[in-house]
Parts: structure tokens; C-alpha cells; sequence
């Protein structure tokens, strides 16, 4: 049998070119992960512009349901930031030397996304510049004043430890790490609680949003490591390859216990809301089940987001690298869609339903506008853009 | 004693014009597309052929216990000695916050001004001795506005003669907007 014309080996000349071609390939597939997000950030200005000079015409959002994606985009984000400092600081605390080469890491990276959400946010508003009165004019009360000012100190004490771990002072460092990890659980906890303190919408009032938010703010942090310790150790070799690969398991590992443990919680907050129909509770359940959020729910949320991750990590027994990795990305889009679920269902159903004898049939309706969508995207892309720069720049090893 | 402003509904007059929006809106140049006062539906009563329906006129309850002034981070919103549940638009932030922790849905977002917007009991019209837009057009007389602490007042008399509510009370907002359900005997009236 003779051998294909393809299959015989290469002369000299033509391994060369052969080379050069993947050579050029390679150099264009890293110039467009520059230029891609690049020019998706461009897009994203462009679309925040919009929203600032247009106001509410370039938002989908109404009176009846105020917070649209762009909120639910700063609740990802924020969280996912907490989640990030919160594996760093502890994985720092309790030694866990698997994980140790992604640590600093994650903290260039919460930085990263929380300047990302809080731009999302102040999108959002209309008049960030009077962001000021939040300093000269507070209400205790809030639970935004309360979010808004511990994430701003919290932003402040990341970048501090960020610094310090760049001078190499060890002991500093772990004190930071002490503070952060308790600033992370407050502000997190304290975002819940903007929702939990609204008695008005009874799907979010109450404790639960508190206790959510904080697991799955571990669990988006897990999700964006171990896509992280992917991508780092399809780079190195030696060593730092197997260092990249080691921690990728056992962030695989938590990414499948927290994966079951917001299982566990989205189905007793479900159970609970449909129980004794409750009116308001029940509606807005219901429009994650079979409304207008059941695609957002079912494939998103837990398809996605839940049993598809936790299949490919059981199926490769957390050992299987390219399984994590879809395990983390699918979670991660899982993750998008359980923060615009858990904002909007809270106000498709309008407040007045509270009244029983007024009670409304439908819901109310929300789809997000193209401006809001493009921001969103460019805040993503700006997280990957400024990541790279700062890994360019950054000694984090 | 301070001023306590509010608003007793009777309801029995309310024949759903909707003037009150439509004076609301000419008062106080309210954007196209959004309200400050509103009037619902109480459902139906008795049997058919005898069946009638409740016409309930509403706007921002200015609650004694206000969520929007409790959650606002800035202050923009404030309870006044009078009663009034005001907003202070150079503090408000536009984040929507009171929108979604009013129970009575009572908010709009100005789109011009970018802030969240609502019932002023037409403040401007006190300040001059007049009533709210609103009161002074209702075609039925169902819209009564007075001082609930002045026991002379008439909203403070027919709060004394019959039997009142107010609207979501297990969400302890203590509204200053009552509702006299109650029908006069045919051709008669309750005060």
C-alpha cells in the first residue's frame, strides 16, 4: 500500500515553510485576541456614550422594571470580584500550595472586574457625577450606601495588596489578606442585602440573597480561576505547566462542590416561594419556571449553568484538563444568566400585586436594549484587555 | 402641632374620569408616557343584575414610614414636617432604588430631568394657599386634602365619622392616604 502524498515527511524547505506558516497563523491568532476585544471595548464606549447622552430611550428598562441587564451585569461582576479575593485570601491563609501560582492572579484580576462593574453601574445611573452626595450627603439606612461604600473601600484595600505583594513584604501581605477576605464577605453579603431589604418585592425580601450571593460569588471566583489556570498552563511547560495543571484540578474540585451546593439552595428558594402561593412570590417564580425567564432558567441557569458543569467535571474526575475547562466556561455563562434571572424576576411582577383583591395576571416586561447588551460585552472584553497588561507588566509569581 | 398633610378618598365619587391625571399632568408638565397619580379597578360587587365597582384614585401614599426615603443612599428623598414625601433632584443619583422599593409602584424615571420623579402633593400650590391640582378637579368631589392633624379639617371629621383603610397595610408604611368605602343611602351623602 503506498503511503498519501500528504502523510510523507517533509523536506527541509518545506518544514521551513511549513513552519512559517504556523508561525504567521500563531502571530495573527495573538494579534486578534488583542484587537478583538479591543475593538469590542471601542463598541462598548460607544454604546455607554449613548446610554449617558439618551437616558432611559436607550435602555429597556421602564417603571415597572427599573434595573435592567446593566445591574444585573454590576451584581456579576462585583461578586465575581469578591469570589476571586475570597479564593485568593484564603487559599493565602490556609497555605493551599496547589493553588498558590493563580493567587496573585486573582487579585490583578478582582481589581480588573470590579473597576469594570462599577463603570457598568455608573452606565447605569443617571447622574453618576452626583455619586459626591453619596460622600457629603449618606444615608445610613441604604443598603446601596452601605454596597457602594464598602466596595469602594474594598476596591482601595485590593490595590494595596496588589501593591504589597508586588514589594514582596510577606507579613504586610498576609494582614491584607486577612482584611480583604472580611471586606469581601461584607460587601458581597451587603449587595444581597440591597435586594433582601426591599419588603416591596417579596421574592428578594429576606436573608436568602445574603447567603446566595456569598456561595456563588465562591463559585463564579472558582469558575474564572480555573479558566485562568487553563489558559496559563497551555503556556508553560515544565514546572509552572504542571503547577498551572495541578491547581486547574483542584479548583475543579471546589468549582463541583459549590456547583451542588447552589443546586441545593436554588431548589429550596424555588420550593419555598411556590409553597402557600403567596402572591407576588408565586408569580415571579413562576416566571422563571414557565414565564418569561423559563429559557433564561432552565437552559441557562441550571442546564448550563449547574448540570452540564457538574457532568463533564464528574464524567473526567477533575482530571480531565479540557473537561474542566468547559466545566468553567459553561458555569460562567450559567453565572450570566443566574444574576439577570434573580434581577429581574424580582420586578416582573408588579409591586401593586401585593394587593390581593388588585391582583395583576401578566407580567410585567423587560428585554434588554442593544446599547446595554454592548456594554456588557465591553466590559468583558475590557477585563481581558487590561489582564493582559497587567500580566504583561506585572510580576505575579 | 405641624402641619400633617393628606388625602381622604371617597370613594363611592370617584366615576373614573381620570381628570386628576389630566390635571396632575398640565400642573406639573409631566413627561408624555408617565403619571403621578393614577385610579384602579376594586373589582366587582354583588350579583348580576345588581352588580357595581369601586373606583380607587391614587398617587404616592407620602407614608410615615417611607421605603423610598430609607433606602435612597443620598438623602435625595425626605419625609417633611409636613407630611410630604419630597425629592431633592440636584442629590438624586438616578439609581432607581426607590422605584423599586415603593410598594405602590409610585415612581416614574423623568427622562429629561434623569431622576426618579413622583407626587409632590403640589407643593407649589400650598406654599400659595391652594389645593393640589388634582382636588380641585375632581369632577365627583372624591379627592378631599386637608391637614390630618387639625381635628377641624374636613379630612380629619370624615376620618372620625366612618370607617377607613389604607391601601398594603401588613407593609407598615403608615400611607397619609385613607379610604372611606363605605355608600351613602341613594342620592344621599356620607358627610
Amino acid at each position: 500500500m503506498s503511503t498519501p502524498v500528504s502523510k510523507l515527511p517533509a523536506t527541509r524547505p518545506e518544514q521551513e515553510l511549513e513552519y512559517k506558516k504556523v508561525q504567521k497563523y500563531r502571530s495573527l491568532i495573538e494579534l486578534s485576541t488583542w484587537l478583538v476585544p479591543a475593538l469590542l471595548l471601542f463598541l462598548g464606549i460607544i454604546a455607554g456614550l449613548h446610554i449617558v447622552a439618551a437616558g432611559e430611550e436607550a435602555l429597556g428598562t421602564s417603571d415597572l422594571v427599573p434595573w435592567g441587564l446593566l445591574i444585573a451585569a454590576y451584581v456579576l461582576l462585583a461578586v465575581t470580584c469578591s469570589g476571586l479575593c475570597m479564593i485568593s485570601s484564603l487559599g493565602h491563609i490556609l497555605h493551599i500550595r496547589k493553588m498558590e501560582i493563580v493567587l496573585q492572579r486573582a487579585i490583578l484580576l478582582a481589581i480588573i472586574i470590579l473597576i469594570a462593574g462599577f463603570a457598568t453601574l455608573a452606565t447605569e445611573l443617571g447622574h453618576p457625577l452626583r455619586l459626591i452626595y453619596v460622600l457629603f450627603s449618606p444615608n445610613f439606612t441604604s443598603g446601596i450606601w452601605w454596597m457602594g461604600t464598602i466596595y469602594g473601600i474594598y476596591l482601595v484595600a485590593l490595590i494595596v495588596e496588589l501593591y504589597i505583594q508586588q514589594t514582596g513584604k510577606h507579613n504586610l501581605a498576609r494582614i491584607m489578606y486577612i482584611i480583604t477576605l472580611i471586606l469581601a464577605v461584607a460587601a458581597t453579603s451587603n449587595l444581597g442585602s440591597v435586594f433582601g431589604l426591599i419588603n416591596a418585592r417579596p421574592f428578594w425580601s429576606g436573608p436568602y440573597w445574603s447567603i446566595y450571593i456569598l456561595i456563588t460569588a465562591i463559585m463564579s471566583g472558582l469558575a474564572v480561576v480555573t479558566v485562568l489556570a487553563w489558559l496559563m498552563q497551555r503556556k508553560e511547560r515544565g514546572y509552572r505547566g504542571d503547577a498551572f495543571r495541578s491547581s486547574l484540578k483542584t479548583t475543579s474540585k471546589g468549582l463541583a462542590i459549590l456547583l451542588v451546593l447552589t443546586g441545593v439552595l436554588t431548589f429550596w428558594k424555588i420550593t419555598t416561594s411556590l409553597y402557600g402561593g403567596i402572591p407576588a412570590k408565586e408569580l415571579a417564580t413562576l416566571a422563571l419556571l414557565k414565564g418569561p425567564l423559563a429559557v433564561p432558567f432552565w437552559l441557562f441557569e441550571i442546564g448550563l449553568g449547574i448540570v452540564v458543569p457538574l457532568v463533564l467535571i464528574i464524567a473526567g474526575r477533575s482530571e480531565r484538563l479540557n473537561y474542566n475547562l468547559l466545566a468553567a466556561l459553561s458555569s460562567l455563562v450559567g453565572i450570566v444568566f443566574m444574576r439577570y434571572n434573580m434581577v429581574i424576576a424580582g420586578q416582573l411582577v408588579p409591586a401593586g400585586n401585593l394587593d390581593v383583591q388588585q391582583a395583576f395576571e401578566g407580567f410585567a416586561n423587560y428585554l434588554p436594549s442593544s446599547s446595554e447588551i454592548l456594554v456588557v460585552i465591553g466590559a468583558i472584553s475590557f477585563i481581558i484587555l487590561a489582564y493582559r497588561i497587567g500580566e504583561y507588566f506585572l510580576k505575579l509569581d | 402641632m405641624s402641619k400633617r398633610y393628606g388625602f381622604v378618598m371617597l370613594v363611592y365619587r370617584c366615576i373614573d374620569c381620570k381628570a386628576c391625571q389630566v390635571a396632575c399632568w398640565a400642573e406639573n408638565e409631566v413627561p408624555l408616557g408617565k403619571t403621578r397619580n393614577w385610579i384602579t379597578r376594586d373589582g366587582y360587587r354583588g350579583t348580576f343584575p345588581h352588580l357595581s365597582v369601586d373606583y380607587l384614585p391614587g398617587n404616592c401614599m407620602h407614608c410615615d414610614n417611607a421605603p423610598c426615603v430609607s433606602v435612597c443612599p443620598t438623602g435625595a428623598s425626605s419625609k417633611r414636617e409636613d407630611g410630604i414625601v419630597a425629592v431633592n433632584y440636584k442629590k438624586c443619583i438616578g439609581c432607581k432604588y426607590c422605584m423599586v422599593a415603593c410598594p405602590y409602584d409610585a415612581r416614574y424615571f423623568h427622562p429629561e430631568k434623569e431622576v426618579a420623579d413622583k407626587c409632590t402633593m403640589c407643593k407649589h400650590r400650598l406654599a400659595e394657599g391652594k389645593e393640589p391640582a388634582c382636588v380641585t378637579t375632581c369632577v365627583g368631589g372624591a379627592r378631599v386634602f386637608g391637614d390630618l392633624n387639625d381635628p377641624h379639617s374636613r379630612v380629619s371629621k370624615l376620618l372620625r365619622k366612618h370607617r377607613h383603610k389604607v391601601l398594603l397595610p401588613e407593609q407598615g408604611t403608615k400611607p397619609s392616604i385613607y379610604y372611606i368605602m363605605e355608600r351613602p343611602q341613594e342620592g344621599g351623602n356620607l358627610e
